[in-house]
């Protein structure tokens, strides 16, 4: 990776990293396809720890399993049962794990800055797997090769991200990642959720639905419910959220591909049709994380090597 | 009413050029410039030395992070002879017996004077009004709620009216605290580029508004705090025009640094009210400038590492100011240009006396010795270990500054140099 160690935001990266990681990734999948128990030796002998303060199921079981089929050992620590529970401070919790000396830091925290103060604590590589509002870098790779698979291309791109981006730390690591590629981006939804600073040279802001009529690939947020309660509003109420910003079959084109970081609420942001049609790259998505994530850690650890090469010896 | 450590005056004599580029001898006999003769030349400049509108001491409560001692002593590094303790303690300052204790803790332990100013409501808890009358008459400086803005205009509205009766300023921090809620930096592009709960500069200046039009119409004087926002500055222009007697303050970091500054992410670029944009910036130090604003203030805020060590987020407002605030400004604001160096001294030490009642440090035959020497050729970094005061969350920790203190004299005593 360009200059940085570590994977914190999608500004560490350049366009030219963005396209070795996605090309490292598709030359993984390929191996992956003919071989499911082929271990690339990239990470043999080395610790990734996989540290969560949030739930998650994908982000998590893709990590741990990219780092085995690395050849890597695996540790996870989950906030809940640790010493945390018990007023562990993070940066304490760092060192502790510091000391097993891993290769690899991989951490959520609902917090922005948590990964920034990872990096700073430890000698490891640390990957940010989401900070609070702020960034979730892996998974806008992941949405990058799934579009690039599903369409063939990138550059010239017209993603409509629809939903609750003011809190969404998927939207914004996608939003940069979309515009290092050169595709072009609406950002649609309820004014209050979709704010106004985010908008630029390729990215516009609408909070009509029908904007996004012309986009190649609509990508659909969930609607946080956490931090809709009564009072906050954002929005009145989740039916009017549905009824005016849900993605509907009607509202969409034959052909357009839909998008969905998961978890889905069904019904609310986005129709169970549309989400099990022909068109959804909801479960693509899923699979590409794990290819996507063995890339970054590939890309992040091993030192120059192209993954042709490590898929050859495979 | 300024207390400070018990002890004898000092007799020294001074060699300095004064702003004006006359070099002079100042000679101090028992704490009073008795004679100011002229001399041949002189490197330092020598000047009315600073005072602090807004010093958090941290006592009672939290003396880990700062105690008297250790704050007065970082004043008396930053050329402070004297400052102003804010009220958000644990206890608050909101009786006579809590305010009588930091003044015995200061008569023992400061090291420049401290006036320490009492709270507004109870508990800062904006219910109820202290008693004013008593804290006045021991002493309280002025009142504030300072850290909390007092959210019911009729408590304020009453707060005013009393406060007038017994002489003693109202100094207030401007939030309306249901559009600042859940905000952790300035609502803008960078806020929302990072994903950080925004605090819109509307939160500040609609406050700045409602207190100034509670003041106008009680006719009371007003002490608004570390400003920071283009929005509130336009609202100070025009009660003061209309004839309000409203003045403000503003900080170093609020003067030199904009929201660009929290992209890395750094807990010691977190501050209340939160850093603002280049246009802010600009509001500011014009204000500063054409005297709309009268004082610098540092609001000094210890924080311990503990508290600091964590994401973004979860940590605490604010920074350390005192030991920096004068090389800072002299950096950033008056080598670039941007205001002139008598305008800077005049706004670190006759504005804030001014503005609180004070005895304004004066450099003339027959005052109190209060005087501070300035080399603004020297260069230094700032380091954790170079401070006096007890915590070392400050912005600046790394950098280069030009302008150093080299000796302040407080109340007739050396007390730095």
């Amino acid at each position: 990776m360009s200059d940085s160690r570590h994977l914190l935001t999608i500004a560490d990266l350049g366009r030219s990293d963005v396209e070795r990681i996605l090309e490292t990734a598709r030359a993984l999948d390929g191996v992956t396809d003919e071989n499911r128990a082929a271990r690339l030796p990239t990470l043999a002998g080395r610790l990734v720890i996989t540290l969560f303060y949030e739930s998650s199921t994908r982000t998590s079981s893709s990590f741990e399993l990219a780092a085995r089929r690395l050849s890597a050992e695996t540790m996870s620590i989950r906030s809940a049962g640790s010493s945390v529970d018990k007023g562990e401070s993070l940066k304490d919790t760092v060192l502790t794990l510091a000391a097993y000396e891993p290769a690899v830091i991989v951490v959520r925290h609902p917090q922005v800055g948590a990964a920034q103060l990872v990096a700073a604590h430890c000698r490891a590589t640390v990957v940010n797997a989401g900070d609070g509002s702020h960034q979730h870098p892996t998974q806008a790779l992941l949405d990058l090769y799934t579009m690039q698979t599903a369409l063939g291309r990138l550059e010239g791109l017209h993603v409509a991200i629809v939903g609750d981006t003011l809190h969404s730390r998927v939207a914004r690591s996608l939003l940069q990642a979309l515009a290092l590629v050169g595709a072009r981006v609406t950002l649609v939804g309820p004014p209050a959720l979709v704010p106004r600073g985010l908008d630029g040279p390729c990215c516009e802001r609408s909070t009509d639905i029908s904007a996004i009529e012309s986009a190649d690939v609509v990508y659909v947020l969930r609607m946080q419910r956490e931090r809709m309660l009564a009072g906050a509003n954002y929005v009145p109420s989740l039916r009017e959220y549905t009824a005016r910003w849900g993605v509907t079959p009607e509202r969409l084109r034959p052909g357009q591909k839909v998008m969905h970081p998961g978890p889905m609420n069904r019904g609310i942001e986005l129709d169970s049709r549309v989400a099990d049609s022909a068109d959804s790259l909801v479960v693509e998505q899923v699979r590409s994380g794990l290819v996507v994530r063995m890339a970054v850690l590939h890309d992040l650890l091993g030192q120059g090597v192209p993954a042709c090469e490590i898929a050859g010896v495979a | 009413m300024l207390v400070c450590r018990n002890g004898s005056a000092d007799s020294l004599t001074l060699e300095g050029r004064l702003v004006g580029g006359r070099c002079v001898t100042v000679t101090v006999n028992e704490g009073v410039i008795t004679e100011i003769e002229p001399k041949g030349s002189s490197e330092a400049l020598l000047s009315p030395a600073f005072v602090d509108p807004h010093v958090h001491l941290r006592t009672p409560g939290r003396e880990d992070e700062e105690t008297v001692a250790s704050g007065t002593a970082a004043a008396a590094a930053g050329g402070y002879c004297a400052i102003l303790a804010m009220p958000n303690t644990d206890p608050v300052v909101d009786s006579a017996c809590v305010l009588r204790s930091l003044q015995e803790t200061a008569r023992r332990d400061a090291v420049v004077p401290v006036g320490f100013m009492a709270s507004i409501s109870k508990g800062l808890a904006g219910a109820e009004l202290t008693e004013m009358g008593e804290l006045g008459d021991a002493g309280a400086v002025a009142f504030t709620d300072d850290g909390r803005p007092i959210v019911s205009a009729a408590l304020l509205r009453r707060a005013l009216q009393y406060a007038g009766a017994g002489g003693r300023p109202l100094a207030l921090h401007c939030e309306e605290p249901t559009l600042s809620q859940a905000g952790h930096m300035h609502d803008g592009r960078l806020s929302a580029e990072l994903g950080i709960g925004g605090w819109p500069s509307i939160a500040e200046s609609v406050m700045v508004e409602r207190d100034l039009a509670l003041a106008a119409y009680e006719r009371q004087p007003l002490h608004l705090m570390h400003l920071s926002a283009r929005e509130s500055v336009g609202a100070l222009e025009r009660a003061q025009a209309a004839g309000v007697a409203a003045t403000a303050e503003v900080t170093p970091h609020h003067l030199v640094l904009t929201d660009e500054a929290v992209r890395a992410l750094d807990p010691n670029t977190k501050m209340n009210p939160p850093l603002g944009t280049a246009g802010d910036r600009e509001a500011l130090v014009a204000a500063l400038r054409n005297g709309t604003i009268t004082c610098v203030a540092t609001d000094h805020a210890p924080h311990s590492r503990e508290e600091k060590d964590v994401p973004f987020e979860a940590a605490p407002f604010g920074v350390t100011g005192l030991e920096t605030a004068f090389a800072v400004l002299h950096t950033h604001l008056v080598e670039p240009g941007l205001l002139r160096l008598e305008t800077l001294l005049e706004r670190m030490s006759a504005g804030p006396a001014q503005a609180f009642g004070l005895p304004e440090p004066r450099l003339e035959v027959g005052a109190r010795a209060n005087l501070v020497l300035l080399d603004l050729e020297a260069e230094w970094t700032v380091t954790e270990e170079g401070f006096r005061s007890r915590s070392a969350n400050s912005w600046l920790l790394g950098q280069r500054l030009r302008g150093r203190v080299l000796k302040t004299v407080a109340d007739g005593r050396i007390v730095h140099g």
